[in-house]
C-alpha cells in the first residue's frame, strides 16, 4: 500500500511571496493580484514563468490563471474549498511532483476582497442546499455563518467571552511587531468586549479584516530543492478533509472533527507529535477558529482551548507562538486567508520574520478551514 | 462546495464595512458607494412619484372620495408628504406589494419538493431510513448515514431543542429592519438538525440559551413559500 510518509520531506517550497502591498488596492483586479503574486514568487525562486509546469489555484480557475499568465502547464489543480484551499494545493502538488506529473508547481492566491475589482458574484443560488436551507433565515456572509458553532462550545465547555477576546488581543500583540500588519495598535480584552456587536457572540474585534492582496508559492522536488537562492522549506506532513458546505450541517458544533482528521494525517505523515512543533499558524477568520484548531490538532483536550488562550500561551513569549504575522484578525484577510498563513510559516522557517522571528524554529504547523468550518487542511513544514 | 472557477469563495462575501469600523478609516472609502447613491436616487424618484401621485389624486378628486386631510396646500409645492398622505391603491396593487417579500426565498428541487409542500400544509416533512431507522435532513432520496435508498417521508413532531445560535446585529439586505434577530440551529426531536430563526422571543442572550425547548411555527412568507421557524415551546 502506498503510504504518505514516503513523500514526507520529498518536496520543498523554494519560492514564496505576497503582493508588494496589502490592504486596499482598488487599482488591481483579482486576476492581477494572482499574477503579481505569481511573478514575485517565481522571481523569489530565481526562476522564470516558463519554468512552471504545474499550477494550482482557488478563487480563479486554473484556466483563467494560465491564460492570464500566458503559460500552459501539464498539471493543474483547481480545488476551491475556501480559505484552506492553498494548504490542500501544497499537499496535492507534493503528490503530483512525487508522481512525476510535473516538476515545478506554482500555487497562487489573489483576492480583491475589499475593493471587489474583477470578481464574480456570490455562488448561492436559491435551489442549492444553501439557498434552500440557510439563506432564507438571514445569514449574510461569514459573521452570521462561521459564528454558528461557538455558542455550543461556550455552553458545553464554559468558554467565555473574555477567552474569545484574548485570541484577538494575543494576535494584535504579534501584529504590533509586524510593520506590514494593517492593525498594529495594542488592544485589551475590554476593547474587544466594548467594540460593537456584529453577530452575537462576536464583537467587531472578534472578526477578521477584509482586504485586497495575494500570495504565491513555488514547489519543487527534493533533488532540486537546494539549487535555489533561498533555503528550502520542506513539506513534512499534510492532511485534509471536507465535510459540508452549510454550517448547519457541521456534525459536531463543539469539536472540529474533520479538522482533527486533517491534523492526524499530517502528524502521521510527518512522523512527529505536537511537542515537536515550534510555531503555529491557525487561520483566524474569527476569534473562535484558532480555539477549534488547537483542540482539533490535539494541542489541548476538548474544551480546554479557552483557558489556554486566556493564559496568552500563543502570544509573544508564550509556549507556542501563534499567528505571528498578526493573523487574519490584524495582519490581512483577503477572504481566503490560508495563503498568508503559509507565507508566514515560510518566512519564519527561512528566518526572515524580522522583529517577530521565533527563536530556534525548525517546524511550523499551518491549519485552516475552508468555507464555514466546511473543509480543513493541515500542513507541517520544516527547515531541516 | 461547487466551483466552476468563476464563483467567488463563500468567504468572499465578508463585508468591507467591518474593516472600516476596525480602523481603516484613514483609507479612502472603497468605490462601492454607488450602491448607497443608487438607493438615494431611487428613493428620491419614488418620493417625487408619490408626491405627484398625491397631487393628481387631490386635484382631480377622481381617485379618492375623501382626500386625506393632511395634504397641505394642494395648489402649491409640497415640502414633504405627510406620513398618511398615501394615494389609494389601484385594484390588485396591495397584493403586489404584499408579494414584495424581499428576503431570499428557497427554490425547491425534485428531491426537496415534498419538504416545501408539507410546510404549506403545516407539516414538517423529513425523511427516515427504513434500514437504519435514522431520520435525516435536508431531503435527498437516500440515507446519508447508511446510504440506503429505502427511505420514506415522515411528519416530524415539530418539537426540538436549540442546539446553537447567533444574534445578528448588522442590518443587511431584506433583513435590515429585523435586527437584531436570532439565527438558530435546532435539533429536532427525531434527531436531525436544521437552520431556522428563533421567533417570538427577545433577541437577547439574556433570553435565548442553548438547549432551550422549542417548537415549530409555520411562517407563510409568500403564497408559495412557508418557512419553518421556531419559538420557545409552550
Amino acid at each position: 500500500m502506498p503510504d504518505s510518509r514516503s513523500i514526507s520531506h520529498k518536496v520543498a517550497i523554494v519560492g514564496a511571496a505576497e503582493t508588494e502591498e496589502l490592504g486596499q488596492l482598488p487599482d488591481r483586479s483579482m486576476l492581477q493580484l494572482h499574477a503579481e503574486s505569481a511573478l514575485r514568487a517565481v522571481a523569489d525562486a530565481g526562476l522564470s514563468m516558463s519554468d512552471i509546469d504545474g499550477v494550482a489555484t482557488a478563487g480563479a480557475s486554473p484556466a483563467a490563471l494560465t491564460e492570464y499568465l500566458g503559460i500552459a502547464p501539464r498539471w493543474a489543480d483547481g480545488t476551491s474549498v475556501g480559505g484552506g484551499s492553498f494548504l490542500m494545493h501544497v499537499g496535492h502538488a507534493a503528490a503530483a511532483i512525487a508522481a512525476g506529473y510535473c516538476d515545478t508547481v506554482l500555487i497562487t492566491h489573489g483576492e480583491s476582497g475589499r475593493s471587489r475589482v474583477g470578481v464574480g458574484g456570490p455562488a448561492r443560488g436559491p435551489a442549492t442546499p444553501s439557498g434552500q436551507f440557510e439563506a432564507p433565515y438571514g445569514v449574510f456572509g461569514p459573521p452570521t455563518m462561521f459564528s454558528i458553532p461557538v455558542v455550543r462550545h461556550m455552553t458545553d465547555y464554559g468558554t467565555t467571552h473574555e477567552q474569545l477576546a484574548a485570541v484577538s488581543v494575543a494576535t494584535r500583540q504579534w501584529a504590533s511587531k509586524n510593520p506590514r500588519a494593517a492593525m498594529q495598535d495594542p488592544i485589551t480584552i475590554d476593547d474587544v468586549l466594548n467594540s460593537r456587536m456584529i453577530c452575537y457572540p462576536f464583537h467587531l474585534l472578534n472578526c477578521c479584516l477584509v482586504t485586497d492582496g495575494g500570495g504565491a508559492l513555488v514547489l519543487v522536488s527534493e533533488e532540486r530543492a537546494n539549487d535555489f537562492p533561498k533555503k528550502p522549506v520542506w513539506l513534512l506532513g499534510r492532511g485534509e478533509s471536507v465535510q459540508h458546505t452549510n454550517v448547519s450541517m457541521m456534525r459536531d458544533f463543539s469539536f472540529w472533527d474533520h479538522g482533527a482528521l486533517s491534523g492526524q494525517e499530517a502528524f502521521r505523515m510527518a512522523d512527529v507529535d505536537q511537542s515537536a512543533i515550534d510555531h503555529a499558524m491557525f487561520y483566524d477568520a474569527f476569534s473562535h477558529t484558532p480555539m477549534y484548531a488547537l483542540e482539533a490538532l490535539g494541542f489541548v483536550d476538548r474544551g480546554e482551548s479557552g483557558p489556554w488562550f486566556e493564559e496568552m500561551r500563543g502570544a509573544p513569549g508564550g509556549e507556542l507562538p501563534m499567528n505571528t504575522n498578526g493573523g487574519g484578525l490584524s495582519y490581512t484577510h483577503t477572504g481566503m486567508y490560508g495563503m498568508f498563513a503559509i507565507q508566514e510559516a515560510v518566512a519564519q522557517l527561512r528566518l526572515e520574520a524580522d522583529g517577530r522571528q521565533v527563536d530556534d524554529i525548525e517546524t511550523s504547523v499551518v491549519h485552516a478551514p475552508g468555507g464555514m468550518f466546511s473543509a480543513a487542511a493541515t500542513l507541517i513544514l520544516g527547515n531541516q | 462546495m461547487s466551483n466552476d472557477g468563476w464563483e467567488y469563495s463563500e468567504e468572499g462575501d465578508l463585508d468591507p464595512d467591518l474593516t472600516d469600523e476596525a480602523g481603516y478609516g484613514e483609507w479612502q472609502q472603497p468605490d462601492r458607494r454607488w450602491a448607497g447613491s443608487l438607493f438615494r436616487i431611487v428613493t428620491t424618484l419614488l418620493l417625487i412619484a408619490l408626491i405627484g401621485s398625491v397631487l393628481v389624486s387631490v386635484l382631480s378628486g377622481r381617485r379618492s372620495s375623501s382626500p386625506p386631510e393632511q395634504v397641505p396646500n394642494p395648489g402649491g409645492r409640497l415640502a414633504r408628504p405627510a406620513p398618511t398622505a398615501f394615494p389609494e391603491l389601484r385594484p390588485g396593487q396591495a397584493e403586489e406589494l404584499m408579494a414584495d417579500y424581499n428576503k431570499p426565498l428557497p427554490q425547491a428541487t425534485p428531491e426537496t419538493q415534498e419538504f416545501w409542500d408539507g410546510l404549506k400544509r403545516a407539516e414538517l416533512r423529513i425523511q427516515q431510513c427504513q434500514d437504519c431507522q435514522q431520520h435525516y435532513f435536508y431531503p435527498r432520496p437516500f440515507c446519508p448515514h447508511c446510504h440506503s435508498t429505502n427511505v420514506e417521508w415522515v411528519t416530524a413532531s415539530g418539537k426540538g431543542t436549540l442546539e446553537t445560535f447567533v444574534i445578528n446585529h448588522r442590518a443587511m439586505g431584506g433583513f435590515a429592519d429585523e435586527v437584531p434577530y436570532v439565527i438558530a440551529v435546532v435539533t429536532l426531536e427525531e434527531g436531525p438538525r436544521m437552520m431556522t430563526n428563533l421567533v417570538n422571543i427577545e433577541a437577547d442572550p439574556e433570553h435565548v440559551a442553548a438547549d432551550m425547548a422549542v417548537e415549530i411555527v409555520y411562517d407563510a412568507v409568500t403564497d408559495e413559500v412557508t418557512l419553518p421557524k421556531f419559538q420557545p415551546a409552550s
